[in-house]
């Protein structure tokens, strides 16, 4: 197995158990208030270990960093996806965004979205509450920068003598209404943007060790923090008035796609020649302020299809149409966008996303900045983006009866 | 050794290309393990109405060597995507130098530097020594929501070796009562103090003696909750401050042999262990000095005399090995002499 936290492969009887009496809550490495790690001898007849107080411990921790590794990733197989953005491209509005269309349409797909550890999942569930059950349907809402470091988002732990600081992922379960097939474990990065910028790339290293491991990626392009695209952008976005009074030079967004392909190769020891087979999700963000001009309403079109049997399955036509629409858009905008991708990735496909489907308002309280009105939230793609990657992946481990989705831009 | 470090979400950082939360001020040649520290300490957690700042100074090791951080970490309106922003301000040094400043001035100085930052990017030379206040400072004034006797009880409170937390009223200025709290550590303990207001998001272990939170914050819930550091209710009758140790206190803390003992050694796992000496520090406080300098000298030789036991009593014990080993091979000698002559003709 592989734990989610350092991504160490190991065997399943190399984990550790973790101690759950108040006596043995310290641990010799993570410290204080850390239950011990210990490699358990003694068991119940359920298989539950005890620890060396007699006391039943049912946490497991992984070998390597020591942090807690749920359940879950014992039993179900795991697919990890990371997101990777320039800061404030949205991607945390992406996540949840995603994450509470998968909750919410769970009666239209072929299989449920549910928590296997809420409480690992707590910044999400916040998130999520935050943007589409409000108190205030009325009231503007956002959500706050994601920070570099810190025990919000991050653990820290010892490997040989050395602190490191690793995410904490969201874990989800997607398992099929009929329990017919086994579940999967779906692990979702949502690092800083920070993180992923060239200039951070030594000291991020840690951070975005989760690419080694990733099944397939989501790259979320920001059209506002590109100068070409921000052109094609709708005025009435205060975003976009903001960004062109900004005089520093913005990100150069297709160096995150080369930053996070030269990482894989070297996490994975790829040579130069070999192409990056892990599919890439190029995700156009913000798409309220710019698609209504350049793309066929995206609200009307669905990747999904229903069958005289009311099965659901994958439009594989419809998906390859818009893919190409928003290829041909980032290319007349942002050339050297598509030319890093294609050069760099075999297995790619172009969506558009709006986290929130409605701009921002600029608050009346100066301190508070801009915010989404709560109630005028509809997001759009963002969970097909999420399902393409999976299914992309994995062809077939969530619609079964389905061929491959199909690439929708193969590199040169 | 003194390094000074902000970081905030900017535009255009420090480095070339970055943006985002970035470096906007550091002090040139500070090196990368110090750098990578105070960066991974800025993370900040709006918390309480309003939002408090996160102000003071705490303990920390890098590169296996101690280190001392002042920081103050507070909101900072929004930043150039709209989102709320904020300011950590830190700087990083190591004892000798907290043995030379007055902890109240090298705070009060963190809180100038923020409030006149004028937003752009700075390379510095290190602080200027003189710029921080090297004398004796005048007491702060603090908020009446305390009164003197229980600032002086906490600034006892933030040199003894025991973590503590305490809840103020909504409202109340917290990094006036740090402020007020840090002027009453004498001189001889200015390295010893240790004290935070309001819980920052840093992942690494700090010490932090006193932590000081609003009431209706979720520091103050996460502290009621949790275990290992107690609780100084305010409700009741100040404790007599010791605000300088005792002279014979002091003797013993000086004693070489001691101070080795008490280091915190890392093991090669990075694993900390504590020593029997540790614990020693830790009762100290809570017992009268005399009787307490009793206990320690007499553990101190108990503890001697366990680990380096008098030279006749090796030397003895070395003869009897000598003996016994002398005994064993006769005894062999003879058992084969004994066996050779029954199996010949």
């Amino acid at each position: 197995m592989i734990c989610h936290r350092c991504w160490h492969e190991f065997e399943i009887h190399e984990l550790l158990s973790v101690a759950e009496s108040d006596n043995l809550q310290e641990d010799p490495i993570l410290g204080a208030g850390r239950g011990l790690r210990f490699v358990a001898s003694r068991f119940d007849r359920d298989g539950n270990a005890y620890d060396p107080t007699g006391a039943l411990s049912q946490a497991f921790a992984c070998p390597r960093c020591r942090l807690k590794i749920p359940r879950i990733l014992i039993h179900a197989r795991p697919i990890f996806v990371s997101l990777l953005g320039a800061p404030g491209s949205g991607k945390s509005f992406f996540l949840a965004s995603a994450t509470w269309s998968l909750r919410e349409q769970a009666h239209q797909l072929p299989f449920a979205c549910t928590d296997p550890d809420p409480v690992a999942n707590a910044l999400l569930h916040e998130s999520e509450g935050l943007l589409f059950r409000p108190a205030n349907p009325g009231a503007l809402v956002t959500l706050k920068k994601t920070e570099t470091g810190g025990s919000e988002r991050y653990d820290e732990t010892w490997f040989e003598g050395t602190p490191f600081s690793l995410p904490t992922p969201y874990v989800l379960t997607l398992s099929s209404h009929e329990r017919t097939r086994p579940p999967i474990t779906l692990v979702l990065y949502d690092n800083a943007g920070e993180h992923h910028l060239p200039s951070n790339a030594r000291d991020s290293a840690q951070a975005t060790g989760h690419l080694r491991r990733s099944a397939a990626s989501i790259v979320l392009i920001d059209p506002i923090q590109h100068p070409e695209l921000r052109k094609a952008c709708s005025d009435a976005d205060p975003q976009v008035a903001m960004a062109n009074t900004l005089s520093g030079t913005p990100p150069r967004q297709e160096l995150l796609v080369s930053q996070a392909a030269a990482s894989i190769r070297k996490m994975r020891n790829l040579r130069e020649e070999e192409a990056i087979d892990q599919p890439l999700i190029v995700a156009v963000g913000k798409a309220d302020a710019w698609a209504g001009a350049h793309l066929a309403d995206i609200n009307e079109q669905s990747m999904f299809t229903r069958d005289d049997e009311g099965q659901l399955h994958i439009d594989h036509e419809a998906l390859s149409s818009v893919s190409a629409s928003v290829r041909a858009f980032l290319e007349n905008h942002a050339p050297e966008i598509t030319g890093t991708v294609d050069a760099l990735c075999n297995n790619v496909l172009y969506l558009p996303v709006s986290a929130t489907g409605t701009a921002p308002e600029l608050s009346s309280d100066d301190e508070r900045g801009m915010g989404f009105r709560a109630g005028d939230i509809t997001p759009s793609w963002t969970m097909e983006c999420l399902v393409a990657a999976i299914e992309l992946s994995d062809p077939g481990c969530l619609f079964p009866e389905e061929q491959p989705v199909p690439p929708g831009e193969p590199g040169p | 050794m003194i390094f000074e470090l902000a970081h905030t979400s900017t535009p255009q950082g420090l480095e070339p290309g970055s943006t985002g939360y970035a470096t906007v001020v550091r002090t040139s040649g500070m090196p990368n393990h110090i750098r990578r520290l105070l960066e991974g300490m800025s993370a900040y957690r709006a918390d309480g109405t309003p939002p408090m700042a996160v102000c003071g100074i705490r303990k920390t090791r890098t590169a296996g060597h101690p280190i001392t951080v002042a920081s103050l970490i507070t909101p900072y309106g929004t930043d150039h995507s709209g989102r709320a922003n904020r300011l950590a301000w830190h700087l990083a040094y190591d004892e000798a130098t907290a043995r030379q400043h007055p902890p109240s001035s090298v705070v009060q100085w963190l809180v100038d530097r923020a409030e006149g930052w004028n937003g752009k990017n700075a390379t510095t030379s290190a602080p200027e020594l003189e710029q921080i206040n090297t004398g004796e400072t005048p007491p702060h004034q603090p908020d009446p929501v305390l009164e003197q006797a229980w600032i002086d009880a906490l600034g006892n409170h933030a040199i003894e070796p025991h973590e503590r937390w305490v809840g103020l009223p909504p409202g109340t200025n917290l990094v006036e009562i740090v402020l007020a709290i840090l002027s009453t550590i004498p001189e001889e303990c200015r390295h010893e103090a240790s004290i935070c207001s309001g819980i920052d998001g840093t992942a690494r272990e700090l010490e932090t003696r006193l932590i000081l939170v609003n009431e209706e914050s979720k520091a103050h819930q996460r502290l009621s909750a949790g275990v290992g550091r107690d609780k100084v209710d305010l409700s009741e009758t100040p404790p007599k401050a010791v605000t300088r140790p005792a002279p014979e206190l002091e003797s013993v803390r000086k004693d070489e042999s001691l101070r080795n003992k008490r280091t915190v050694r890392e093991t090669e796992t990075g694993s900390r262990t504590r020593t029997r000496h540790d614990h020693l520090f830790e009762e100290k406080a809570s017992k009268p000095s005399q009787e307490q300098d009793a206990e320690d000298h007499a553990l101190i030789n108990q503890t001697s005399a366990h680990e380096h036991p008098p030279e006749e009593q090796r030397s003895s014990t070395r003869n009897l090995l000598i003996l016994a080993a002398v005994v064993a091979l006769a005894a062999i000698g003879l058992f084969l002499l004994t066996t050779l002559m029954g199996d010949s003709p």
